[in-house]
């Protein structure tokens, strides 16, 4: 049970472009959307690598145009994939960084650190963000923070959700609960909303990310947020839409100007950031201009689009997003007339078109956008946390019942996906289902567990197998139990029994699908620490440097006060000006080449030539 | 501040009340009526909505930290999950009332031997 979670907890939304972080302020009795050093309530999903440094957030978002190879972004759209997935091998034609198969398939992110080559999984790029998240609250709230609630998307699979619990667990971060992105948007709508909220309410949630998908309906009842239907595309959002808008304006360069720039990772990172700006404007303005300087041969690019024409490039994007939500108020099997609000959420919900098909889809009903699009889902993942933790006061009194988004099952004879627990079904659920085995003189079965919605169950997603066996042999229709439970995170554990004999067997689906072990998962957390610390000797030789500057300053500034210089011996004299020059050439020299160790020496020497000239003549 | 005894006091009831009524079978079936505490075949889905969500409500997981309440809110959604179905709770229904006016209870291996793959129907 989770009420054993002691502390204060944060809530992140770990999202594909931005993440952003939240706690319930008991004294206050509300949600704060916490601020990062920047002043800014969302951080970049960025993790960067240089010669010297790593890099998370604004600080790696802003170098990726000078170094695109070694500036990691889109991790949620690795994480939990494998490599052959078509997904991948499409998205890694578009990313600047490089992306190699590993062991299982599990694709690998090649990196150039402090000059050598290091690998990456998805889960531990995450785990970086998730710590600047971390940073971020505990520099806010002035304490340790250990707990969290991360939201995942709605749609999100077994393997996707288990591994956002991995990069959790890798940043030492202890994940009490993953809750879905619409359903913690919900929560934000509905505190929000909760005094003229009476009766029961139907409320859609259209959840439009950098780089996912969702829909939800969901009913509000009082205290109770049900989930009834859910439905999304985990690989649908605004990269995308930049993703297209780059494309059009390669083709148009190489019309134009005919030059390829397709190779070029700078000039395509240069064009992508004026892309994204653009893809803003355009959300207030009919047109927008695009400049690069310098893009690519020393060509200036100045280009502009119109919104029509954006529009136009994109409408394959928007028509997606609407067969989406006629699948979930099927599966919900409720009209569109009925639902009371529709309730935007995302940053590219604010395009003007979307809004516009939704609106016409929803036979001109007024869109819901007191909540902010950007911070709704921390929001509401803050909420849960405050929920889920012990002597929190004020907490608002909901439950959320969600559903699973995908139906799971297990292959029968002729590759038949049978299905155990269909789709939105609310969870936690356990199921017990009895199966016959498929052939006389078995005495043992292997249990394959798929989830999806496709009949041919090897055309589902293969998420585990475990065999059963050892009872005597029996013949074709002999009985046994197959169980599935899934605990409130939506993770699926898998157990089967013979009867019997009382035979039993069990699997949490795990590693051969490509999750980490927890071996690997320790390995991990002991790079992750070690990485953290060269973060630290970094700054703390940066820091050094800055002073010996200072010193070094006030040094030279004092002896050029004739007065005071003719006061000292000349050999005293000799030996301040040779510390200063040395000072001067540890500044300017090739930092990286010394240890720390010269620079501190150097300090405190220079501190105490300071002290000791200088201090007593003030 | 409340007595410590007393509190939770509702839900560990709801805990017990729908266990208990979960251990009965009416002719090989549970009685998902009696889990949700409302009359046999009724058809007042609003009332039957209404029970749902007050144990719900005492026995999520998230809400109550006793012991067996995930058991029993599982029982409660499937019960809902049933009901909500006009499908669903037509077949049901209809089973109900066939075995209760033939009377016949049906031991839980005639069933199974039915079976090459999977046994149809509603059931958790």
């Amino acid at each position: 049970m989770a009420k054993e979670d002691q502390g204060l907890a944060i809530g992140i939304d770990l999202g594909t472009t931005y993440s952003c972080v939240a706690v319930w302020r008991q004294d206050h009795c509300r949600v704060d959307i916490i601020h990062n050093d920047q002043g800014h309530n969302t951080t970049p999903s960025f993790v960067a690598f240089t010669d010297q440094e790593r890099m998370i957030g604004n600080a790696a978002k802003n170098q990726a145009a000078t170094n695109p190879q070694n500036t990691v972004f889109d991790a949620k759209r690795l994480i939990g994939r494998k490599y052959s997935d078509p997904v991948v091998q499409k998205d890694m034609m578009l990313w600047p960084f490089k992306v190699v198969a590993g062991a299982n398939d599990k694709p690998m992110i090649t990196l150039n650190y402090k000059g050598k080559e290091k690998q990456f999984c998805a889960e531990e790029i995450s785990s970086m963000v998730l710590v600047k998240m971390r940073q971020i609250a505990e520099d806010y709230l002035e304490t340790k923070v250990k707990n969290a609630v991360v939201t995942v998307p709605a749609y999100f699979n077994d393997s996707q959700r288990k591994s956002t619990i991995d990069a959790g667990t890798i940043a030492g971060l202890n994940i009490i609960r993953i809750i879905n992105e619409p359903t913690a948007a919900a929560i934000a709508y509905g505190l929000d909303r909760r005094i003229n909220c009476a009766g029961e309410r139907n409320i859609f949630i259209f959840d439009l990310g950098g780089g996912t998908f969702d829909v939800s309906i969901l009913t509000i009842k009082g205290k109770i947020f049900q989930v009834k239907a859910t439905a999304g595309n985990t690989h649908l959002g605004g990269e995308d839409i930049d993703n297209r808008m780059v494309n059009y304006f390669v083709e148009k360069i190489k019309k134009e100007k005919k030059v390829h720039i397709s190779g070029n990772p700078r000039a395509l990172r240069r064009l992508r950031s004026a892309c994204e700006r653009a893809k803003r404007t355009l959300s207030h303005a009919v047109s927008a201009t695009i400049e690069v300087d310098g893009l690519f041969n020393g060509i200036d690019f100045c280009s502009s689009i119109t919104r029509a024409k954006f529009e136009e490039i994109n409408m394959e994007l928007f028509n997606q997003c609407m067969e989406t939500i006629e699948r979930c108020l099927a599966d919900a099997k409720m009209e569109k007339r009925s639902m009371h609000d529709v309730v935007l959420v995302g940053g590219s919900s604010r395009i003007p078109k979307v809004q516009e098909l939704l609106q016409d889809f929803f036979e001109r009903k007024d869109l819901c956008k007191s909540i902010n699009p950007d911070e709704a889902v921390a929001y509401g993942a803050a909420v849960q946390a405050a929920l889920l933790s012990v002597g929190i006061k004020n907490v608002p009194d909901v439950v959320l019942l969600d559903v699973i988004p995908l139906s799971l099952g297990i292959e029968t004879k002729g590759d038949i996906m049978s299905v155990m627990i269909p789709r939105n079904t609310t969870i936690p659920v356990k199921r017990t289902l009895p199966y016959g085995i498929a052939y006389d003189n078995q005495s043992s079965v292997e249990i394959v567990v798929y989830e999806g919605e496709r009949t041919r169950a090897s055309e589902n997603n293969l998420l585990g197998s475990f065999s059963l066996s050892g009872f005597p042999k029996a013949p074709r229709g002999h009985p046994f139990d197959v169980c599935f439970a899934i605990d409130e995170n939506g993770i699926l554990s898998v157990s089967a029994k013979e009867k019997t004999t009382g035979i039993s067997n069990k699997i949490i689906i795990t590693n051969d699908i490509g999750r980490l072990s927890t071996e690997e998962i320790y390995r991990m957390i002991q790079k992750a620490e070690e990485y953290k610390a060269e973060d630290k000797k970094f700054l703390r030789k940066a820091e050094t440097i800055n002073k010996i500057d200072y010193y070094a300053y006030k040094i030279k500034k004092a002896l050029e006060n004739e007065n005071f210089s003719l006061k000292l011996w000349s050999e005293d004299r000799k030996k301040i000006s040779s510390a200063v020059t040395k000072a001067t050439e540890l500044r300017d020299g090739d930092e990286q080449e010394e240890e720390i160790d010269v620079f501190e020496d150097h300090l405190e020497e220079l501190i105490n030539l300071f002290e000791r000239f200088f201090e007593e003549s003030d | 501040e409340t007595e410590p005894l007393l509190e939770g006091s509702d839900q560990i009831l709801a805990i017990v009340d729908v266990l208990l009524a979960a251990d009965k079978r009416v002719n090989n079936h549970p009685d998902w009526y009696a889990i949700l505490q409302v009359d046999r075949r009724s058809d007042d889905l609003d009332l039957i909505k209404k029970q749902y969500r007050r144990l719900a409500l005492l026995l999520h997981p998230d809400k109550s930290r006793f012991a067996y309440a995930d058991h029993a809110f599982k029982l409660v959604a499937d019960a809902w999950a049933l009901f909500a179905d006009p499908v669903k709770k037509s077949v049901y229904d209809k089973e109900l009332s066939f075995f209760s006016r033939v009377d016949l209870s049906v031991p839980g291996w005639v069933q199974q031997e039915k079976l090459s793959v999977r046994r149809p129907g509603p059931g958790p």
